[in-house]
């Protein structure tokens, strides 16, 4: 017991530090992937409910493209193949490349993941506001931006929360994917530790009781949330 | 009768005060969808202080005309102004008639108070927020005077204890009512009745019909589309019958009720006995 108390230490020789950094930098990059997502899924939605033809073909492109093709690759193609687009646009304007962060790179990629996902979320729960109460606003005279701001965002949520919530717990276990691009979150810490010491149960299990510590304080604050949303409907049903 | 007709101008039939300033103009409205014609030449004058009427059988047009007058519906052709202010149009590039300016639009619907079928009062604000939504984020009112405005209101059509409640939890009646009063806390220059009782249980009708006909006495002007006969009678100072699109027959509800000139008018009475 004092054995695994002393690996899990916060100072070295203990590993628990690491196992903790790990943690904050994926729900960094959760925090960041999710709201980019949240803003790209706001209007991606808006653009495939009222865009032009050009851009529903673009949006639909996007979402079918992002939901097909499994993450992993797509994070190795973003990753990869987005710093070396951007480096080559440097380099054209006689620029030196430049060695992006892996946070900002991590949010990047999932969060054009998560955007893809949200913007489903988004629409669904906006066609499922009663068109009449889109109507009035417009009626009282509301411009389009303040109709979205006012009226369709705030009563889109009580149907969004179940499918953004869910899109949040998928972004902080998202994050672990990250690791392949060797992007030092919870899970490549997870990995050197037990890698280094050898005790690949023991980390492993730590680093899945603090995946599960920040799933079940997500869930208990989405309930919260929907609860308040949800004020103005009816109970039943 | 005839001593009736020749009382009555022609332009103006049954107007309340004959030279008060005209509140809503239509002239020659024509709506279509697609191919179906549902408007087909309409005109209407109403002047500052009238209420009017317009019936007619469901698919007479008579819920699109009034959506046309703020434009929910755009007009396929014909006039309509508000308060002397004509809107606007123009053609898009593929021919069809567009507003030429959708803030002149946005301005002109903040004169026009519209109470729907459905109400239709938003669900994720409790009565008071819908109340003074508008006043405060379109008009720009200052929110304590938007709330003071909403809580007259509201212990007018009989609603102060549900001001803090969300809209699901009223009956049908109450909403209809926290509607109505939501439409006068813009302050509207005119009122339009949607077919307000329509969605209502029979017993919760009365309640609806004594708010309105409180406004038709204070003088307020309306434009009511409504399948309550009776009501329409007593209230109005002109009434339109719609039939297919057309002006089938109008004038003063009196004289219209009691003596139907036209054989359909007779008829849709007859029906609504």
């Amino acid at each position: 017991m004092d054995e695994i108390l002393a690996l899990l230490a916060l100072e070295p020789p203990g590993w628990g530090g690491n196992l903790l950094r790990g943690l904050v930098s994926s729900l960094e990059i959760a925090f960041g992937a999710y709201f980019l997502g949240l803003v790209i899924g706001i209007g991606g939605a808006c653009g495939k409910l009222w865009g032009g033809e050009t851009t529903k073909a673009v949006l639909d492109l996007y979402t079918t493209i992002v939901r097909a093709v499994p993450e992993l690759v797509l994070i190795l193609i973003l990753y990869f193949a987005g710093t070396d687009l951007i480096n080559l646009i440097l380099d054209y304007f006689g620029r030196e490349p430049i060695d992006i962060s892996g946070l900002v790179a991590g949010i990047a990629v999932l969060g054009v993941v998560q955007g893809a996902y949200s913007t489903e979320v988004v629409r669904g729960a906006i066609q499922t506001i009663p068109a009449g109460q889109i109507e009035a606003a417009r009626a009282y005279g509301m411009s389009p931006w303040l109709r979205l701001r006012r009226i369709i965002l705030p009563a889109m949520l009580p149907f969004a929360i179940p499918g953004l919530g869910n899109l949040w717990l998928n972004a902080t276990k998202d994050t672990a994917i990250l690791a392949v691009v060797g992007f030092a979150e919870l899970t490549l810490e997870t990995r050197q530790a037990a890698g280094s010491t050898k005790r690949y149960f023991l980390f492993y299990i730590a680093a899945g009781l603090l995946y599960l510590m920040v799933t079940l304080v997500s869930t208990y604050v989405i309930g919260r949330i929907e609860a308040r949303v949800r004020r103005g409907l009816p109970r039943h049903g | 009768m005839t001593m009736v007709e020749t009382a009555v101008a022609p332009d103006m039939p049954g107007s309340a005060i004959p030279d008060a300033p005209v509140a809503v103009e239509v002239r020659d409205l024509h709506k279509s969808f697609g191919q179906l014609d549902v408007i087909k030449g309409v005109s209407m004058t109403a002047r500052e202080g009238d209420v009017v009427s317009i019936i007619g059988s469901s698919g007479s047009g008579k819920s699109t005309f009034l959506r046309c007058i703020n434009l929910l519906e755009i007009p396929t052709s014909g006039r309509v102004s508000v308060g002397g202010e004509e809107i606007r149009m123009k053609r898009d590039r593929h021919g069809q008639p567009v507003p030429a300016d959708w803030r002149q639009v946005e301005r002109i619907r903040t004169s026009l108070g519209m109470v729907f079928q459905s109400f239709n009062l938003w669900s994720h604000l409790t009565v008071l927020q819908n109340l003074i939504e508008v006043p405060v984020h379109v008009l720009k009112t200052p929110r304590a005077e938007a709330i003071e405005r909403a809580e007259a209101l509201l212990a007018r059509v009989g609603l102060a204890d549900k001001r803090h409640v969300y809209p699901a939890f009223l009956s049908g009646g109450q909403q209809q009512r926290a509607a109505i009063a939501r439409a006068l806390a813009i302050q509207p220059k005119v009122m339009l009745f949607d077919e307000p009782t329509s969605a209502l249980d029979p017993e919760l009708v009365g309640e609806v019909l004594k708010v309105i006909r409180d406004l038709a006495d204070e003088r307020r002007t309306m434009i009511l589309v409504t399948h309550e006969m009776k009501f329409a009678r007593e209230v109005s100072d002109q009434v339109i019958f719609l039939h297919k699109g057309l002006v089938e027959e109008e004038g003063h509800p009196g004289e219209m009720f009691r003596n139907p000139r036209s054989e359909r008018l007779r008829q849709f009475l007859a029906s609504t006995q």
